[in-house]
């Protein structure tokens, strides 16, 4: 069966800043070489810290940026072959901030509407599909007048969330939803994610850096570092025994309620290497506790053992 | 006798208060954790103490001293502002001035509190620098902020904050803005260096689990108020006030719940203005009659809890 999403050896470059003014420009490498599937129904998280290339990846997924090299297929049609229209329509954003990515001199009808107006739904049968959809994603009749100031932190991701939602798209790329939210507000927000991916099978490609809200959420997990996947597999399997020392830190850094444990003992000290000047081997032995001298030398490739993947020479 | 004695401070616009009878004390050496959500007043708590309100904002309080000094007085809160009270933010860039180095803002600020040479401060900038884990530091600082990473401004700016060897440090969500990996060891460097000089520390943040692991004290902030205050076993483990409950049971904690199973959530947002009674009435399961009078903190067990049937 073909997945529904199927990324294969993608690579993403953006233009580096030019060396001087006779030297040409070298390309930073965002995504290097990544392949990834999600299913249909299916919930895949990629988690990794900034500049690891989650959300290039995210951007590559959603048409808004043309791949260097590698293949991204939607029901085994590469999306280089859909219109932009086409592609709008069958996988559709919500992103980390809803205040920046609602038109906040618009109403909520019609920021949700809009993609209905641009397919040429009558204007009757918009407003009742609108009606429903703002009623799915637990907001009412009053809200629809409210511009986006008007409403609260949550009130403003359920809109996103529903006009993601309005053309019944098969895959939502949710960009941290729930980051710029307060805990209370988190959970309302994830509780109505995981519900409506219950009542309309939806699949989500999810990007967070919390590793609870994945372990909720997510059926698989893929840990990025450095624009490649470090380990791949089962969330509750990859967080409850990581594989690769970069997940190891993941989890350990990542600080639950507490009052009894102590702060992480170790750190990884370092951060994220520059990338425009990559580390040699594996991208990660700068800053691996457990680096010897192959792991200087050669870039692990990503080997599955009993379903996990992980790119490590250990 | 402690370093840090607030009681009742207030602060409003003209027409609106927005931190209501704030009560806070603090000794040499501890750490007091400020948590609450967004908009919960406990920025502006931290903002009127060092009297660096915006514009608009007024503050008034019936007690305010530091270490015997009266922080109503403005020239003296003025004084004591990065030199003895030092207070680090939560993204650097906007705290450090771009337009000069490292060193000539480490500088500056020794220089201004302490006199001194330029000898002498870059001599204690190179020390704080190295101190907070910075390599290389002659070069760090003829570098300018922008030419730093996150994690590195972050330690630039706790550098800072300790060049007049100050007694309290008030750090607002300091790691808010850093990767988890870098967090730990921010929070780590924090506690390193209060152990180290005995500094006592306020700070200020939304994430309960770095609450729970930095705190000797948390003081619990919703709608402006306090709503509960006590030692950090017994926020994190036996919350007396119904909305610190509620909150933690909010958190998804990993392995502790199968893929798929329902966070609790707190059902309504805060309310940002003032309501008659109890500010979390409307969103608390164990409202009554009584929540209609707007209960005091009271105390408790342990501490002290804004709420008619803690105990």
């Amino acid at each position: 069966m073909t997945p529904l999403l199927e990324i294969e050896d993608l690579v993403c470059r953006y233009p580096g800043r030019r060396g001087g003014f006779f030297r040409h420009a070298r390309p930073i490498h965002a995504i290097n070489g990544v392949s990834l599937s999600v299913g249909e129904g299916e919930v895949v998280a990629l988690v990794g810290e900034s500049g690891c290339g989650k959300s290039t990846l995210a951007r590559a997924m959603l048409g808004l940026l043309k791949p260097a090299a590698g293949a991204i297929r939607l029901d085994g049609t590469p999306l280089a072959a859909m219109t932009r229209r086409e592609l709008a329509r069958r996988i559709l954003p919500v992103f980390q901030d809803p205040y920046s990515s609602l038109n906040p001199s618009k109403t909520v009808e019609s920021i949700v509407g809009l993609p209905l107006r641009l397919n040429r739904v009558p204007a009757e049968e918009r407003r009742r599909i609108v009606r429903a959809m703002l009623m799915r994603v637990g907001l009412s009749e009053r809200h629809l007048a409210r511009r986006p100031h008007q409403l609260s932190g949550g009130q403003r991701q359920r809109v996103a969330i529903a006009r993601a939602l309005i053309m019944e798209p098969k895959l939502v790329v949710c960009d941290e939803p729930t980051s710029s939210l307060d805990v209370s507000v988190q959970a309302q927000i994830l509780n109505l994610l995981m519900q409506l991916r219950r009542e309309l099978r939806l699949s989500y490609v999810l990007i967070s850096h919390n590793l609870a809200v994945v372990e909720r959420l997510a059926d698989r997990v893929a840990i990025m570092y450095f624009g490649r996947i470090v380990e791949e597999g089962p969330a509750a399997a990859v967080f409850a025994r990581p594989r690769h020392p970069y997940t190891q830190a993941l989890r350990s850094a990542a600080l639950s309620p507490d009052p009894d444990q102590p702060l992480p003992s170790a750190g990884l000290g370092g951060e994220v290497p520059d990338p425009a000047a990559p580390p040699s081997g594996c991208a990660f032995h700068p800053r691996c506790p457990h680096a010897m001298d192959r792991c200087r030398v050669e870039t692990p490739d990503l080997r599955e053992v009993n379903g996990i993947a992980v790119a490590c020479h250990l | 006798m402690s370093l840090l004695d607030i009681g009742g401070l207030w602060v409003e616009t003209a027409q609106l208060p927005l931190v209501r009878d704030v009560d806070l004390s603090l000794a040499r050496g501890e750490t007091l954790c400020l948590a609450g959500e967004s908009g919960s007043g406990k920025s502006l708590t931290a903002l009127a103490l060092m009297d660096l309100l915006g514009p608009g904002l007024r503050r008034r309080a019936t007690r305010a001293r530091f270490d015997g000094i009266d922080l109503l007085d403005r020239g003296a809160t003025q004084r004591l502002r990065g030199s003895r009270i030092a207070m680090i933010f939560q993204e650097p860039m906007t705290a450090l001035n771009p337009v000069f180095t490292i060193g000539t803002q480490l500088e500056a600020v020794y220089r201004r509190h302490r006199g001194g040479g330029r000898a002498e401060a870059r001599r204690r900038a190179l020390h704080l620098l190295e101190r907070v884990g910075i390599g290389a530091p002659e070069r760090r600082l003829a570098q300018f902020p922008h030419e730093l990473s996150g994690g590195l401004r972050q330690r630039a700016m706790i550098a800072m904050a300790l060049m007049c060897q100050p007694d309290l440090l008030i750090a607002d969500e300091p790691t808010t803005a850093l990767d988890v990996t870098v967090q730990a060891e921010i929070l780590r460097l924090l506690e390193d260096l209060q152990r180290e000089l005995g500094l006592a520390l306020i700070l200020i943040t939304h994430d309960l689990g770095v609450a729970s692991r930095m705190a000797d004290r948390c003081a619990v902030m919703y709608a402006g108020e306090i709503v509960e205050n006590a030692d950090r076993a017994t926020v994190f483990r036996a919350p007396r006030h119904p909305y610190t409950q509620a909150l933690l049971r909010c958190i998804p904690i990993l392995g502790s719940a199968a893929p798929g199973t329902p966070l609790l959530d707190i059902p309504g947002v805060m309310p940002s203005g003032v309501e008659a009674g109890c500010a979390f009435r409307a969103r608390c399961t164990s409202a009554a009659a009584e929540c209609t009078t707007a209960p005091p903190l009271r105390p408790v067990e342990r501490g002290s809890a804004r709420c008619w049937f803690a105990s």
